[in-house]
C-alpha cells in the first residue's frame, strides 16, 4: 500500500523540483532581454537587438512551460494539501493572490512585446515594456515567497486559539506581507533564482564561445557579458542576505536553526559542525571547530549560544531529517561562497581587461609583468575560464535545488511550522496516485523537450539574415 | 445580493467567455485548415492572459469559499489534474506551432491541431465540472464521492455540455470569419441552444425570460453572420459573458445543486482584502487589457524607430559601452573550432 502522504509529499517536491529551474529561467530571461534591449537602443549595436529578440522568442516559449508548470503546482497545492490551503484561505492568501496580478503584468505586456513588436513608433516605449514584464515575472517570485515565509513564520491569525479550537479568529490578512522571515527571504530567494537562471545562461554562452567563430562568436561574447555582470551582482547579494536569513532562523525557526548545525550543544564556545552524520543522536564523522559557531553568531569565540539553538531542546519527533539538511546546507553554504569568491576574481581579471584600465597597470613595469600572464587575457577568450564557467553554470542549478532542500525539508514534520503537519494536512483519496505518477512521467518529458525545442529554434535561425547582412 | 459571490460569478463569466473563444479556435482549427493565420492572428498574443484567467478565478474562489475547497479537491482530484496535464500540453503545442522551423517534419498545421484536441478536452472536463458543481448530478449527498458513471448517465449534463459544444461551433464562423460551409453556422447555434435549454430545465436550473433573450442574441450573431458575412468579435464575448452570469444569477446562491454557497463564504477579514486587492488589481488589470486591445487594434508603423535606426559601427568607442561593446581583441578559440576536411566546421 502507497504511503499517501509520502506520495503528495513527494509529488509535490518533484514538481517544485523542476518547476523552481524553469522559474530561474523566466525570471532571468527578461532582465536579460531588457538590457540587451536597452543597451542597443542606447548604442545602436544591431547584435543586441538580435539578442533581445532572441531572447524574447526563447522567453514565450519557456513562459508557455512555465506558466503550464506554475499551474501544475498551484493546483497540485490545491488538491494534494486541501487542509492546508483551507488555511491559507482564511488567512494568508492575499500574496498568491496579488502574484495573479504580477503574472497578468508579465502576460499581457509580454504579447504586446512580442506579437506588436513593429507597432511601436519608439523603441524607448517598446523597452519600457520588458522592463514591466522584468518586473512582472519578479514580483510574482516575491509575492510566492511571502506565502513560504508565512509557512515558516506563520502570523496573522489567533495561533493558539487555533491549536486548541481549530477555529480561526483574530485574522488580520496584511500581516502575512510582513513576517519576521519574509523580507530576508524574498531577497535570498530571488537573488538566488536570478543568479541560478544567470548562471545557466552564462554556461550556455561559454560553451558557445568555445564552438564558434567570428560575428557569431562576438554575438555569443555580448551575450555572455550581460549574463556574467548579473552572475557576479546576485551571487554577491545572495550569499550577504544568506548570512543574514541564518541570523534569522536562530531567532525565529531555532529549531530548524539546530538541524541545520546539527547542534546539540549551547552556551560559550560552540563548535561549527561541518559535514557528519547522526547516530543514536550524535554526531559522527563530522569536522568539528571549536568555538566558531559562537563565533559566527556573536561575533566572539566566546559568545553563548542559546539553550533554544540546540536539537536538545526539542523532542526528537519534530526534528526534520537532521544528517539530510544538515549536509545540504553545508553544501549550500561550501559551494555558494566558492562561487561567489571565483567570480569576484572574475571580476576583477574582467576589469583589468578593459582597455583604460589596463593601460594604467601596464604603464607600470611589475604589473605589466604579472599581467601578461595568460590568466589575466579577457576572461572570455580564455577557454579555461569558459570552461569553469560551464561548471559554475552546472554547479548552480544544483545548488538552487540544494538550497530549496534545505529549506523544505529543514520545515518537515510542519507544513505551518508548529501549526500544522504536513500529514494533517495531507489529501489521503487513492485517485491522485496514478494521475500523480502520469505528473512525473509528463515533466520527465516535458522539460526536455522544451530545451531541445529552444536549442532548435535558435539554431536554426540564421545571424547573418537577422542582421540584414547580404550574402 | 453579497459582493463577493458577484465578482466570483462575473470571474467565472469572463473566464468562460475566453476560454469558449480558445475552444472555437479549437473547432476552427480542425475543420477548416485555410483558418490558421485568421485564428493565429488572434490567439497568439492571448493565449498566456486566458491561460493567467484561470488562476485568477481559482485563487479567487479559494479566497471566498476555502472551506468549499476540500470537497472540489476530493470530489474532482482526478479531472482537475487531468485537465492540468493537458493545460501543460495546450500552452507547448500552441508555442511549438508558432516556433517550428521550416524544415521540420511536424508542420505548424499539426501542432496546432494537437493544440485543439487539447484545448477541446479541457474544455469539456472543465464544463463537466462546472456542471456538476452547480447542479449536483454525479455526487453524493455528503459531498465524499463522485460518480463518473452517474453523471455522464445523466442525459441533462450530457445534454448540457453537447448543447454548449454545438454553440461553440455555430459561433467559431462568426468570431474567426470562417466562410467554408457557414450555413452550419446558425444551424448549430440554434440546435446547440435548444439542447442546452431543455438540459437546464432537466437540471432544475432556474431559467426566465433573461435566459431567452441571450439565447436570442446569441442565435442572432450566426444568423446575421450567415446573411451579411459581417460580425463583431465583442459581440460574442458579451454574449458568452452574460450567458455565463445570468446562468448563474438565476440558479442564485446555490452549488451541488440545493446547499447554499453562503454557508462556505469566508467571513473573515480576508474577504475584504481581497476585494480591495480586487477593486486595484482589477483597475490595473482592465488599463493593461484595454492596452492590449488599442495595440491588437493599431496597425504596423513601417517609419517606426526600427526601420529607421542606424546602427553604429562597432569598431566606434563610446564610453561605458567599451565593457559591453568592444571586443578586446579578435582572438578567435582556434583550438576550439574544430575544422572537416573541406575547411567547412
Amino acid at each position: 500500500m502507497v504511503n499517501l502522504v509520502l506520495f503528495d509529499a513527494g509529488l509535490m517536491g518533484y514538481s517544485l523540483a523542476v518547476h523552481i529551474l524553469l522559474v530561474t529561467v523566466g525570471m532571468t530571461l527578461p532582465i536579460m532581454m531588457s538590457i540587451a534591449e536597452f543597451v542597443s537602443i542606447k548604442y545602436k549595436i544591431k547584435l543586441y537587438d538580435v539578442l533581445a529578440k532572441r531572447l524574447a522568442n526563447a522567453l514565450i516559449i519557456f513562459f508557455a512551460v512555465g506558466t503550464a508548470s506554475g499551474v501544475v503546482v498551484a493546483i497540485e497545492l490545491f488538491v494534494l494539501w486541501p487542509k492546508f490551503i483551507s488555511v491559507l484561505g482564511q488567512v494568508g492568501i492575499l500574496p498568491l493572490y496579488m502574484e495573479i496580478f504580477a503574472f497578468f503584468t508579465e502576460a499581457i505586456f509580454l504579447g504586446i512585446y512580442i506579437y506588436f513588436w513593429n507597432k511601436f513608433k519608439s523603441r524607448m516605449k517598446h523597452w519600457l515594456l520588458s522592463v514591466f514584464i522584468a518586473i512582472g515575472a519578479v514580483m510574482s517570485g516575491v509575492f510566492i515567497t511571502m506565502i513560504n515565509a508565512f509557512m515558516n513564520t506563520p502570523n496573522g491569525f489567533n495561533i493558539p486559539y487555533y491549536l486548541s479550537t481549530g477555529k480561526i479568529i483574530d485574522v488580520n490578512p496584511f500581516a502575512v506581507l510582513n513576517t519576521p522571515t519574509t523580507w530576508v527571504e524574498i531577497g535570498h530567494v530571488i537573488g538566488s533564482t536570478i543568479f541560478a537562471g544567470a548562471a545557466f545562461f552564462l554556461a550556455y554562452f561559454a560553451y558557445k564561445l568555445l564552438k564558434t567563430k567570428g560575428m557569431e562568436r562576438e554575438y555569443y561574447k555580448k551575450a555572455a557579458k550581460i549574463a556574467a555582470a548579473i552572475v557576479i551582482i546576485s551571487i554577491i547579494l545572495t550569499v550577504i542576505i544568506g548570512i543574514e536569513s541564518i541570523t534569522n532562523l536562530m531567532v525565529y525557526q531555532p529549531e530548524k536553526f539546530a538541524a541545520l548545525e546539527m547542534n546539540f550543544n549551547s552556551g560559550p564556545h560552540v563548535a561549527e559542525v561541518i559535514g557528519g552524520f547522526l547516530v543514536n543522536n550524535k554526531t559522527v564523522d563530522s569536522i568539528n571547530i571549536p568555538g566558531l559557531m559562537s563565533f559566527l553568531a556573536t561575533g566572539s569565540f566566546n559568545g553563548a549560544i542559546a539553550s533554544n539553538d540546540s536539537l536538545a531542546a526539542y523532542p526528537k519527533s519534530t526534528w526534520p531529517p537532521v544528517a539530510v539538511v544538515h549536509n545540504t546546507f553545508d553544501i549550500m553554504v561550501g559551494i555558494g561562497v566558492l562561487i561567489g569568491v571565483v567570480m569576484i576574481i572574475f571580476l576583477l581579471i574582467w576589469l583589468l581587461n578593459i582597455r583604460k584600465i589596463r593601460d594604467k597597470f601596464e604603464s607600470n613595469h611589475f604589473f605589466n609583468k604579472i599581467l601578461s600572464n595568460k590568466i589575466f587575457s579577457d576572461p572570455f577568450d580564455n577557454p579555461l575560464v569558459l570552461k569553469g564557467l560551464i561548471v559554475i553554470g552546472v554547479l548552480a542549478g544544483f545548488l538552487l535545488e540544494d538550497g530549496w532542500v534545505t529549506d523544505e525539508v529543514g520545515r518537515q514534520p510542519w507544513i505551518i511550522y508548529n501549526v500544522m503537519t504536513v500529514s494533517a494536512a495531507a489529501n489521503t483519496s487513492p485517485s491522485i496516485v496514478p494521475i500523480g505518477i502520469a505528473i512525473i512521467a509528463f515533466y520527465i518529458v516535458v522539460l526536455p523537450a522544451t530545451l531541445l525545442f529552444v536549442r532548435n529554434v535558435i539554431k536554426k535561425r540564421d545571424l547573418n539574415s537577422e542582421l540584414g547582412v547580404k550574402q | 445580493m453579497n459582493i463577493y459571490i458577484t465578482l466570483n460569478y462575473s470571474l467565472l463569466a469572463i473566464l468562460f467567455a475566453f476560454l469558449l473563444a480558445e475552444a472555437m479556435s479549437a473547432i476552427t482549427f480542425i475543420y477548416d485548415r485555410q483558418s490558421l493565420p485568421k485564428v493565429k492572428k488572434y490567439l497568439d498574443p492571448i493565449w498566456g492572459v486566458v491561460g493567467t484567467f484561470v488562476v485568477f478565478f481559482v485563487v479567487n474562489a479559494e479566497v471566498l469559499y476555502p472551506s468549499i475547497m476540500p470537497y472540489i479537491d476530493y470530489l474532482y482530484v482526478f479531472p482537475i489534474l487531468v485537465a492540468t496535464l493537458l493545460f501543460i500540453g495546450r500552452n507547448l503545442f500552441l508555442v511549438f506551432s508558432e516556433y517550428i522551423w521550416k524544415d521540420s517534419k511536424f508542420s505548424p498545421l499539426m501542432l496546432a491541431r494537437v493544440y485543439s484536441l487539447i484545448t477541446f478536452i479541457i474544455l469539456l472536463i472543465l464544463l463537466s465540472i462546472f456542471v456538476s458543481i452547480i447542479s449536483g448530478v454525479g455526487v453524493n449527498s455528503t459531498l465524499t464521492s463522485f460518480s463518473a458513471a452517474a453523471f455522464l448517465s445523466n442525459i441533462y449534463a450530457v445534454g448540457f455540455i453537447v448543447g454548449t459544444l454545438l454553440i461553440a461551433f455555430g459561433l467559431s464562423f462568426a468570431f474567426y470569419k470562417v466562410d467554408k460551409m457557414k450555413f452550419l453556422s446558425p444551424i448549430s447555434t440554434v440546435i446547440g441552444l435548444l439542447l442546452f435549454i431543455y438540459s437546464m430545465h432537466g437540471l432544475n436550473l432556474n431559467i426566465n425570460y433573461i435566459t431567452y433573450i441571450i439565447a436570442a442574441a446569441i442565435a442572432a450573431v450566426s444568423i446575421v453572420y450567415f446573411i451579411t458575412g459581417k460580425t463583431r468579435r465583442e459581440a460574442i464575448f458579451v454574449a458568452a459573458f452574460l450567458s455565463v452570469i445570468s446562468i448563474n444569477f438565476l440558479n442564485y446562491g446555490k452549488v451541488f445543486g440545493t446547499k447554499s454557497l453562503y454557508t462556505y463564504l469566508n467571513n473573515s477579514a480576508l474577504s475584504y482584502a481581497s476585494v480591495l486587492v480586487t477593486i486595484v488589481g482589477g483597475v490595473i488589470l482592465t488599463a493593461m487589457l484595454i492596452f492590449f486591445l488599442y495595440m491588437y487594434k493599431l496597425p504596423e508603423d513601417k517609419n517606426n524607430d526600427y526601420n529607421n535606426v542606424e546602427y553604429k559601427d562597432d569598431e566606434q568607442k563610446i564610453g561605458i559601452a567599451n565593457l559591453y561593446i568592444i571586443p578586446n581583441n579578435n582572438k578567435v578559440n582556434g583550438k576550439e573550432h574544430k575544422t572537416g576536411k573541406n575547411g567547412k566546421r
